[in-house]
């Protein structure tokens, strides 16, 4: 875990290499730190389509994103890019339904990773399942600006597992994907899936669990099991 | 590129609910945009309508009920209900609170988005506008409510009641209230038993002015045919014994013994409530027109008793009360115009309204039950009398009997040697199928008349039906015959066909059983008690049931009650004519499963019902 300066000095010198970029904003700004008071931070649910599991040979397809604030999910900020490619979707539409027709007018991944960090500015990331997730913003953020993605992370599904272990001390069996963790905590299930509504799935779980496990209790951010990724 | 950034599960959620399914796509999409969604605990209600900026909610899952600052209920919510607009539209201060039932999450529309809604779209204004007004009109019944009504006598406070012997001289007497502050005294036997009451007033005018001396003896003046009440009994219905028979002080007993006393001025408190009103009009009312205006308040009066949260059971009690005013007051009438009876007579209540467990939907099942003194030439009189009454209910609501059990079929007027006639045959010659229709003829109560000349029949049935195995047997065979609806495989089984697909008979399969369970036992121990909760009480004291098996059934009795009269009160709400067939799927996946075991419950009481009385006989 990292501490407040040296992720400040990481910070400084990141930004130094991507000048002028949406990158540069993004680490213009404060990164929160994991003392911060977590029903204040700010948070970004995010999530991707992507066309496999590789983050070396496969790429996005799709970026969704919603802000939480005040651990409230907050609609007005989300969005949905579709990301076009000159791989094609392959197989993986069967999954997501985005077809090569789709994205023939969609935008560049350059465009899609420079809203989503403009819009991470000074929040901290949720994602369900983020090692997978979180390869591929690594991946395009070394692509695209030459430095690594520096952002604390929250998973979900370790939020569910921590929870589900304490709960059965220890093994519970018990399945982490995102609709069943849902209803667990009596949310509704969503039938179209796409990165912005799964992303605002994840926005509602988080959520669920924040409450279950704090209430109205303080917490900090470094209680949950957060991780800084650079 | 973007693509439109509405999420598409909370758009296709708005569409659903009304008024949002009114506004158009664009106005819609605007809505959506604009939602901030948040997560609730149950037991949370801080931060949710005291939030800083006012807001519309939308209950998108769980359950949450909104209360006033004084903890009233004024409306639980369900996904697709609204809470927070009143304050939006008046500017006010929000001083309700939501409070969380089940977890859930909520959309919250800002203010400035619901300004901006209902200024494009009129139907959305109008919904909310009518909403709050409706709560309003709530909040006041709420408030008007007393809750000193649902009470039990037993729940308000009291002193421990100054008691004396018989034998006792006046003097001393008059020295123990003095000392005492009492204006009563219960006279008790040597067994603990109340048998007489002094008060202020009878040493006044039963010593004093008759010139008595102060050596005499509680007995020589002491009022001995008293009006009790059970602890157990509604204070509402202390209220009523003692204006209708205008006494201020009213014995409260327990198996006989005495345990308070309750005074009129206990009482005032409970007198500014919704039902005693109703029944004070009713009793102001010369006319059937006059009734027919009172009784329109009646389903008003169930879904306010319903939304206060009273139980099955005083529900039922309340409303069977109104009935018995109703029916009173026809007779009254019926007095005036026909003139003084040639006879004395007694008016009878049977089924649900001698069990004091009536609901939303009640025919009527009465009868005439007349002295023996009754010549040829009086029935015309009495037939009269039952029509004047019949007819009236009738305009009132409850609907003539489709079996024709009423005061005005010959068969139910009948002498007192008639009816016992009548009782024997069925309880004496048994066949199933005749028994099959009579079982509600064992539910019965005096509503007006001749309490003596309904006692003698009551103690004829009594003694004929205690221990006889064959009519027991026989009744026990019927009332086997009505199963709960339930499947091998604990799944309910419903009507596949007919007006009510898809629907279970609440009654007929779940109350009507257990109140079969309740008679028969009543019936064997030879018990005068007709309501199916005391019923099972006195089966506890008797030990023919266990207290556990006794609690059961009666938890059974009031959730599957509650069930219906909840059913009932949404179909009066809606405009709809009431009835018994609730459809499982609009439970709760909770309240479901709690049906499943109620109905176990009467599966069970069945089997242990068949055991002891059928004796292999069946």
């Amino acid at each position: 875990m990292l501490k407040r300066w040296a992720v400040q000095l990481r910070q400084r010198r990141y930004l130094a290499r991507c000048q002028g970029t949406a990158m540069a904003r993004y680490l213009g700004e404060e990164i929160p730190d994991l003392q911060d008071d977590l029903h204040q931070t700010k948070y970004l649910a995010v999530d991707l389509e992507m066309t496999g599991m590789n983050a070396q040979s496969d790429h996005i397809l799709s970026v969704g994103f919603v802000p939480v604030d005040h651990l409230r999910v907050v609609l007005k900020g989300a969005s949905h890019q579709l990301v076009s490619s000159d791989l094609g979707v392959g197989q993986s539409a069967v999954i997501h339904g985005i077809h090569d027709r789709d994205i023939d007018d969609a935008g560049d991944l350059r465009a899609a990773m420079d809203r989503l960090l403009d819009a991470l500015q000074g929040r901290v990331m949720v994602l369900h399942c983020a090692s997978l997730d979180l390869a591929f913003l690594q991946q395009a953020c070394q692509k695209l600006y030459g430095v690594p993605l520096l952002v604390p992370v929250v998973d979900t599904m370790g939020m569910e597992d921590q929870r589900l272990q304490r709960n059965s001390s220890g093994q519970h069996g018990q399945s982490l994907r995102l609709s069943e963790s849902r209803r667990r905590y009596n949310l509704p299930d969503y039938s179209a899936h796409n990165a912005l509504v799964d992303a605002v799935s994840t926005a509602e779980l988080f959520l669920a669990q924040v409450s279950h496990r704090f209430g109205q209790q303080p917490g900090r951010l470094r209680q949950l099991p957060t991780v800084m990724r650079w | 590129m973007t693509v439109s950034v509405e999420v598409a599960a909370v758009r296709d959620f708005l569409a659903e609910c009304t008024p949002f399914d009114e506004l158009s796509d664009d106005q819609l999409t605007l809505a959506a945009s604009r939602v901030q969604i948040a997560y609730y605990r149950a037991g949370e209600s801080a931060g949710i309508l005291d939030y800083a900026n006012p807001c519309l909610f939308v209950v998108r899952s769980g359950a949450f009920e909104v209360r006033n600052n004084e903890g009233q209920l004024l409306d639980r919510l369900e996904p697709g209900g609204y809470f927070g607009y009143p304050s939006l539209l008046t500017g006010d201060e929000i001083t309700n609170r939501a409070v969380v039932i089940e977890d859930g999450l909520v959309y919250q529309i800002d203010a400035e988005t619901f300004q901006q809604l209902r200024t494009v779209s009129r139907p959305f204004d109008r919904f909310f506008n009518q909403a709050h007004a409706k709560r309003l009109r709530h909040a006041v019944r709420f408030r008007e409510q007393n809750y000193q009504l649902t009470r039990r006598v037993g729940d308000l406070p009291a002193r421990v009641p100054v008691t004396a012997r018989p034998d006792q001289t006046v003097s001393e007497i008059a020295a123990l209230m003095t000392v005492e502050r009492v204006s009563s005294v219960m006279v008790i036997d040597e067994d603990g038993q109340l048998c007489g009451l002094v008060t202020d007033r009878d040493l006044r005018a039963r010593v004093v002015a008759a010139k008595r001396g102060s050596d005499t003896t509680l007995a020589e003046i002491m009022t001995i045919d008293l009006s009790s009440i059970s602890a157990e009994s509604l204070v509402f219905e202390a209220l009523l014994l003692m204006t209708e028979h205008n006494i201020h002080h009213l014995p409260v007993t327990a198996e006989g013994k005495p345990v308070s006393m309750l005074t009129t001025t206990d009482l005032v408190k409970a007198q500014k409530s919704d039902p005693v009103f109703l029944i004070g009009e009713i009793g102001h009312q010369d006319t059937v027109e006059g009734l027919q205006q009172v009784a329109r308040d009646i389903p008003e009066l169930l879904r306010s008793l319903i939304r206060a949260e009273a139980s099955a059971d005083q529900i039922g009690r309340l409303l069977t009360t109104v009935t018995d005013a109703l029916t009173r007051q026809l007779l009254k009438q019926a007095l005036a115009k026909l003139g003084e009876p040639p006879v004395p007579f007694a008016w009878l209540a049977f089924g649900s309204q001698g069990r004091r467990d009536q609901t939303a939907i009640s025919d009527q099942d009465n009868g005439l039950l007349i002295s023996d003194a009754v010549t040829r030439g009086d029935d015309e009189y009495f037939l009269a009398l039952a029509r004047y009454v019949n007819d009236g209910l009738n305009t009132c609501g409850y609907m003539y009997c489709p079996g024709d059990i009423m005061a005005s079929t010959d068969d139910w007027r009948q002498p007192l040697v008639g009816w016992k006639k009548q009782f024997l045959r069925w309880i004496n010659q048994p066949s199933s199928k005749a028994l099959m229709h009579a079982s509600i003829f064992f539910d019965m109560r005096c509503v007006f008349g001749d309490e003596k000349l309904f006692k003698q029949l009551q103690q004829t049935v009594c003694e004929a039906a205690r221990g006889n195995e064959i009519f027991l047997a026989n009744l026990t065979a019927n009332a086997l015959k009505l199963t709960p609806p339930m499947g091998f495989f604990k799944h309910f089984v419903l009507e596949h066909s007919g007006e009510h697909k898809n629907t279970l008979d609440v009654k007929l399969r779940g109350i009507m059983p257990l109140n079969d369970i309740a008679r028969i036992y009543a019936l064997s121990m030879g018990s005068e008690q007709v309501h199916t909760l005391e019923r099972l009480q006195e089966a506890v004291d008797r030990k023919l049931l266990t207290l556990k098996d006794a609690r059961n059934l009666t938890d059974a009795h009031e959730f599957i009650s509650r069930l219906r009269l909840e059913h009932q009160g949404e179909q009066l709400r809606e405009g709809h004519k009431p009835d018994n067939h609730l459809n499982p799927s609009s439970l709760s996946s909770l309240s479901r499963h709690q049906l499943r075991d109620a109905f176990a419950v009467v599966t069970h009481a069945q089997a242990a019902l068949r055991l002891k009385f059928t004796h292999g006989l069946m």
